[in-house]
């Protein structure tokens, strides 16, 4: 039987040894003798300090005195402490990676620590290079989520004022009619355009126009309420959706935007004083459907366009009613 | 079943005991931690309210960590550390010097975070019971914890206590690097280790208990 439990002992695949309470080396294992490249012979006697450095901490000391004189066990993971028995010399102690267990033993009126020792290595580069597989996932799938929110926005905002365009302010139109027609509400579609931007392009130059349209952009935002949307068409044309209580609301907003571009535009130096032409249809007075709506709010824009700019007026059937 | 008297020494016994475990996590992951317990409770499990928040750890569904270490002899047992799972994570990130105070919704607990797990809830938890032990100079004897991931229900809250009738809860809170991580330590004592403990505790208020 002893022979049996030598021989288990030797072929064990983790290292085991005891201390006694002086620290001396009682049993020193074959998975150690292999490790180390130690033989019992050599390591029995001699103290556990000197046979393995890294015991000389107070902290692996005081684990052991808890074990022989408290009777604690203790468990010691291989990813805070790394090792704790190095390797024969030559190799490479950084990449070990071991978990250590301290048992307490008694024998008649002697306590001893038993050391058991298991080689994580293996298990540990695993988790490295899972973790870090996780990590470039989790970046990859941020980087591919950003990237689908911009594409998403890039798809829905004009580029240069970061306005919602067409696409968007269609949907936006076309979302507002079907609430409106279930909560009885009203809207305004509102088609604004810039008097004379041709000639500040022509007289300015395009970087400058682009700064007006840009302005233009800030004033709209600031006077409309929050509940209603601004959106660039494209060149000089912005479209305007706003909810009413009553369509009288809608000659209010547009004096308003009137009144914003009484002030003259300061860019580079140069003073320019811009008007706008306001076209506006109602719903659901002059009809139902998004596009509809859009072509008579760009029918009364003409009309005001055509006698004289820089005014607003209410899409008529037959007629613009002029302000 | 505690008196304020009772209770204030417990909480204090308790606080120097894992005040020591905390040094020595401290040194093991080479940053400071701070262990706390606010609050130490001897209970019946029947009496627990459902609607104190402290012990949603029992009553909200979700995956626990939970380590537990069998201790006997003259002074009897099972200790239990507990925290929902996020909450161990967050820990074992801590240890391992991860610092995200946030972890992603599909975390997973890995074999590295389990070891460092059951080894802080070794030294938590040997503190613990082994100053125990000491305060009430009987000999104990206690295995290495055993830790799990669990999936509580609703409605299982007595299995996880394993039906002991009286336990002392001790609400435990890790701080390290600015993160609060909330767990809890339950004591599942033997009526006569209650015993015990009670005599003590009142032998030193110089009380006398009947």
């Amino acid at each position: 039987m002893n022979n049996l439990l030598s021989q288990a002992l030797k072929k064990a695949n983790i290292g085991m040894l005891i201390v006694d309470r002086q620290l001396k080396v009682v049993l020193w294992n074959g998975w150690l003798e292999r490790f180390t490249g130690k033989n019992a012979e050599e390591v029995i006697g001699l103290n556990l300090l000197e046979v393995c450095p890294r015991f000389k901490s107070s902290m692996y000391q005081n684990i052991l005195q808890n074990a022989l004189y408290h009777g604690q066990s203790r468990f010691c993971s291989s990813a805070l402490h790394k090792a704790f028995i190095l390797p024969r010399e030559g190799e490479d102690e950084y990449i070990f990676r071991q978990n250590m267990h301290v048992e307490p033993l008694y024998l008649e009126d002697h306590s001893y620590a038993l050391i058991q020792i298991t080689d994580m290595t293996n298990t540990n580069t695993r988790v490295y290079k899972l973790k870090n597989l996780i990590k470039e996932l989790e970046t990859e799938y941020t980087t591919i989520k950003k990237s689908a929110r911009m594409s998403k926005h890039l798809s829905l905002h004009d580029v240069l004022t970061g306005l919602p365009n067409r696409l968007a302010y269609n949907d936006r139109l076309a979302w507002s009619i079907s609430n409106a027609q279930r909560h009885d509400s009203k809207l305004a579609v509102m088609f604004v355009d810039a008097d004379g931007f041709k000639q500040v392009n022509d007289t300015y130059g395009h970087d400058v126009g682009d700064q007006v349209l840009m302005e233009m952009a800030k004033r709209f935002r600031e006077t409309i309420p929050s509940t209603d949307m601004v959106a660039r068409l494209g060149g000089d044309e912005f479209t305007i959706l706003s909810h009413l209580q009553n369509d009288q609301e809608a000659i209010t907003i547009a004096k308003k935007l009137d009144a914003a571009f009484s002030t003259h535009f300061k860019i580079a130096g140069n003073h320019i004083n811009l008007s706008i032409s306001i076209g506006i249809s109602l719903f659901p007075t002059h009809g139902q459907e998004p596009s509809e709506l859009l072509r008579y709010a760009d029918q009364a824009m003409y009309t005001i366009k055509k006698n004289g700019k820089n005014g607003y007026g209410i899409y008529e059937p037959e007629h613009v009613e002029e302000f | 079943m505690l008196n304020e008297l009772q209770k204030d020494l417990l909480t204090e016994l308790v606080n120097v005991y894992v005040g020591q475990a905390a040094n020595m996590l401290s040194e093991i992951v080479d940053r400071h931690i701070v262990l706390n317990i606010p609050d130490v409770e001897l209970i019946s499990f029947s009496d627990v309210d459902r609607k104190d928040r402290r012990y949603n750890i029992f009553f909200n569904e979700g995956h626990l960590f939970r380590s537990s270490l069998q201790f006997g002899y003259e002074f009897q047992g099972k200790a239990f550390l507990m925290f929902p799972a996020e909450q161990a994570k967050i820990l074992a990130n801590m240890c391992l010097g991860e610092l995200t105070e946030t972890i992603p919704e599909n975390f997973r607990l890995m074999d590295t975070d389990l070891d460092v797990l059951k080894e802080v809830s070794n030294v938590l938890l040997n503190a613990i019971i082994g100053e125990f032990g000491n305060f009430l100079e009987l000999k104990l004897e206690y295995v290495l914890p055993d830790i799990e991931l669990i999936h509580g229900t609703h409605s299982d809250p007595e299995i996880l206590l394993q039906n002991e009738v009286y336990v002392l809860v001790l609400h435990t809170s890790f701080l390290l690097a600015e993160t609060d991580v909330k767990g809890i330590i339950i004591i599942a004592l033997s009526m006569s280790s209650i015993s015990i403990l009670l005599d003590k505790i009142d032998a030193l208020l110089g009380a006398g208990h009947e």
